[in-house]
C-alpha cells in the first residue's frame, strides 16, 4: 500500500508572495545570525545579559521612581525625598547626552562584537559555499540581496544601540505625559535619537558587510575589519597626529567622526577638543559610505570572471 | 518563428558573450521547441555561459533572444520565477539544514512561507532525501548535495529547468538515480529541461535533442536519434597490407577512418552504408581484406566526429 507520494507534483500556486526580494534575504540572516549568537548558549546568554542588562535595570528605575512618585503614601516618606534628592532621577531622564553615553559609549563593544560575530560571515560565507550564484538566479537583484545583509547587520547593531536607547525615552515618555512641555522634549529627542542612532548604525555595518564581501571566510572578514579599525583609530591617526601636530588627522578616526556627527544631531557639545569642523566628519563618512558601496557592488556578482 | 508548430522555449539571435578580451558565445543562433534538450560540448566550450546568459546572470555584448516568451535583458524577476537552476558547481546556503535550504530557496522565489514549506517536503522527498532533510547541508555528501541543488531547483515548479553538469561527481548508481528523476519531470510532468553536460551518455538517456556547442558556436542542433542517423555505419576492417596506403584510398573515395589498430581499421561508410568503395579501396591501395564487419556509429563517435570536424 502506497503510504505517501514520492511522486512530483506540479503546484499552481502564487510565486508573488508580499514578503519577497530584500525581505527574505533580512529574514534570513536574522535566523542565521541568531543561530550563531546562541550556538554556545552560555556565552549567548552572558552577552545578552551584559549588553542589555543596563537598560532593563535602568528602565525598571524609571518606571519604580515615577510609581514611587505618583503614590508616595504607599512609601517610607524617606525613601521618596531621598529619591528626589539624589543623582538618580537625573542619571535617568534622558537628555542629548544621556541618549550619546547610552547609544555610543556604553555599547560600542557589543557593536564590535555583533559586527565580528555575525556581519564578517554575511557575505564571505556566501562567497565560500558559492551561495551567491543561488541568490542572483532567483527573483533576485543585487541591490536588494545587499540590502537584505545590510538590513541583517544593521537590525543586531541597533538592537543592542538605537532601540534600547529609544525604548528607555518612550518609557520615559509614557511616565511623563502629564508633564508640560516634557512630552514635546522628549518626543523631540526621540527623532534626534533615532537619526544620530541610524549614523552610528550605518558605519559599522556597512564598513563589516564591505569586509565580508572582501574575504571568503567569516573569520578573515573579521581580521580585516579589526585590523583597518585599530590601524586607523589607534595608531595612524594618533602617530600622524603627534608627528605634524595637525587636528586634521582626526578625521582617519571613523569612531571620531561618528561621535562628531551624532553630537550634532543630538545637540550635544562635541566632547572632544578638537579644531576639526563637524562638517568635515560629515563629509568624511560621506565617502567612506561610498567607497564601500563601489566595493559592495564590484565584489558582488553572481558570475566571477577570472581573466 | 516556432518550431514544428510549437512555439519555441529558447530562441537566440546572433547572441555573443564576451568575457573583456575573450569571446564565450560567439554569433549564436538557436530556437529551442522544449522537451529534454541536451547541451553537449568540451570543458570550456561555452555551455554554462549560455546557461548564465540564459538566467540573465550575464549581459550579452550582441544578438538578442528570448526565454519562455520574455526577452533577454527584459523582466529577469518574472522569468526566473519560471526557471529552475542547478549549477554546476557545488552551492549551497551557508549553516542550512536540506530543509531550511530547499524551504529557502522557494521563499527567494516568491513563494509565500507556507506554499514553501509544503513543497519544501515534497521535493526533497522526490530527490530522495527524506531521511536527511534536517541534517546541515554541508554534512551532505557529494551525491546528497547534488540531490539537494536538484530540489531547490524544483520547488517552485519552475517550467523550465536549467541543469548544469548535474551528475557531476555521482557515483554509477547516484547517476542512474538523478537522470531517471530528471528524465521523470522531463517526461512525465511536462517540465522543459536543459541538461548541460560533457557526458554523452547523461544527454544519451534523457534528453530527445542536442545542441553541440564548441568554441562558443553552436556546431549541431537537431534531434538525437538523427545526429547518430547522419553520421550513417561503419565497418570494422581487417587487412593484409600497407594500412597506410589502405586509409589513403579510403580517404579518397570518401570515407573516413575512424580509429586504426594495427590492421584494424574503422572506417566510417557513406550516408547509405554502401560497402562497396572499401573494396575498391582495396584494389587501389594491394591491400587484401580479411574481414568486413558492420558497426553501428554510437552518438559519441558522431560527437566525436561533429567535433573534430570543426578543428
Amino acid at each position: 500500500m502506497v503510504i505517501h507520494d514520492r511522486s512530483y507534483s506540479r503546484w499552481k500556486g502564487d510565486r508573488t508572495a508580499p514578503v519577497k526580494g530584500a525581505a527574505v534575504v533580512f529574514e534570513g540572516g536574522v535566523k542565521r545570525g541568531t543561530a550563531i549568537v546562541f550556538r554556545r548558549k552560555i556565552p549567548a546568554i552572558g552577552l545578552i545579559l551584559a549588553a542589555f542588562g543596563p537598560f532593563v535595570f535602568f528602565l525598571g528605575l524609571i518606571y519604580f521612581s515615577a510609581y514611587a512618585m505618583a503614590h508616595a503614601d504607599q512609601f517610607p516618606r524617606g525613601v521618596v525625598e531621598s529619591l528626589k534628592d539624589s543623582e538618580l532621577l537625573q542619571v535617568i531622564t534622558p537628555s542629548p547626552g544621556w541618549a550619546y553615553t547610552y547609544m555610543f559609549l556604553s555599547q560600542w563593544v557589543f557593536v564590535m562584537v555583533a559586527c565580528v560575530l555575525i556581519g564578517s560571515g554575511l557575505i564571505a560565507e556566501d562567497r565560500r559555499a558559492n551561495a551567491l550564484e543561488m541568490y542572483l538566479s532567483r527573483p533576485i537583484t543585487v541591490r536588494q540581496y545587499l540590502l537584505g545583509k545590510l538590513g541583517t547587520i544593521a537590525f543586531f547593531v541597533a538592537l543592542v544601540t538605537v532601540i534600547p536607547t529609544a525604548v528607555m525615552i518612550l518609557a520615559q515618555l509614557s511616565v511623563s505625559w502629564s508633564v508640560e512641555g516634557e512630552t514635546l522634549r522628549l518626543a523631540g529627542l526621540l527623532g534626534r535619537t533615532l537619526v544620530a542612532g541610524a549614523v552610528w548604525v550605518a558605519m559599522p555595518a556597512l564598513t563589516i558587510l564591505t569586509a565580508s564581501s572582501l574575504a571568503d571566510r567569516a573569520r578573515n572578514a573579521a581580521i580585516l575589519w579589526i585590523g583597518v579599525i585599530v590601524m586607523l583609530e589607534f595608531v595612524v591617526s594618533n602617530i600622524l597626529r603627534e608627528v605634524f601636530n595637525v587636528d586634521a588627522f582626526w578625521l582617519l578616526q571613523i569612531g571620531f567622526n561618528i561621535r562628531q556627527v551624532m553630537n550634532l544631531v543630538l545637540g550635544n557639545d562635541v566632547d572632544l577638543v578638537t579644531t576639526v569642523p563637524v562638517w568635515q566628519s560629515g563629509l568624511v563618512l560621506a565617502l567612506w559610505v561610498f567607497v564601500c558601496l563601489r566595493v559592495l557592488r564590484a565584489r558582488v556578482k553572481p558570475v566571477e570572471v577570472v581573466a | 518563428m516556432t518550431t514544428g508548430g510549437v512555439a519555441p522555449i529558447i530562441e537566440l539571435s546572433g547572441l555573443t558573450v564576451r568575457y573583456g578580451p575573450r569571446t564565450a558565445l560567439d554569433d549564436v543562433t538557436l530556437s529551442l521547441p522544449g522537451g529534454a534538450v541536451g547541451l553537449l560540448g568540451p570543458n570550456g566550450a561555452g555551455k554554462s555561459t549560455l546557461i548564465k546568459t540564459l538566467l540573465g546572470l550575464l549581459d550579452a555584448a550582441a544578438g538578442r533572444g528570448s526565454v519562455l516568451g520574455v526577452p533577454l535583458g527584459g523582466d529577469v524577476a518574472a522569468l526566473r520565477r519560471r526557471i529552475g537552476y542547478m549549477p554546476e558547481r557545488e552551492a549551497v546556503f551557508p549553516g542550512l539544514t536540506g530543509f531550511q535550504a530547499t524551504l529557502y530557496a522557494g521563499r527567494l522565489s516568491g513563494m509565500p512561507d507556507a506554499d514553501a514549506r509544503r513543497r519544501a517536503h515534497e521535493v526533497l522527498l522526490f530527490a530522495g532525501l527524506e531521511e536527511a532533510r534536517y541534517r546541515d547541508v554541508g554534512t551532505y555528501s557529494t551525491g546528497m548535495k547534488q540531490r539537494v541543488k536538484l530540489a531547490q531547483a524544483l520547488v517552485h515548479d519552475p517550467d523550465l529547468v536549467f541543469l548544469d553538469e548535474p551528475t557531476n561527481g555521482l557515483d554509477p548508481k547516484g547517476r542512474v538515480e538523478m537522470l531517471e528523476l530528471i528524465r521523470f519531470i522531463a517526461h512525465e510532468k511536462g517540465i522543459h529541461v536543459l541538461l548541460s553536460s560533457h557526458l554523452l551518455r547523461d544527454v544519451e538517456e534523457v534528453c530527445d535533442r542536442v545542441v553541440v556547442v564548441q568554441g562558443g558556436k553552436v556546431v549541431r542542433h537537431e534531434e538525437i536519434r538523427a545526429l547518430a542517423q547522419s553520421h550513417g555505419d561503419a565497418a570494422l576492417v581487417r587487412i593484409a597490407g600497407e594500412p597506410a596506403a589502405f586509409r589513403a584510398a579510403c580517404e579518397a573515395r570518401g570515407l573516413s577512418v575512424l580509429e586504426e589498430k594495427d590492421r584494424d581499421l574503422q572506417v566510417k561508410l557513406t550516408g547509405d552504408g554502401e560497402t562497396r568503395p572499401l573494396f575498391e579501396a582495396a584494389v587501389a591501395s594491394g591491400v587484401v581484406l580479411r574481414s568486413v564487419r558492420p558497426v553501428r556509429v554510437t552518438l559519441e563517435e558522431a560527437l566525436m566526429d561533429v567535433l573534430g570536424a570543426q578543428h
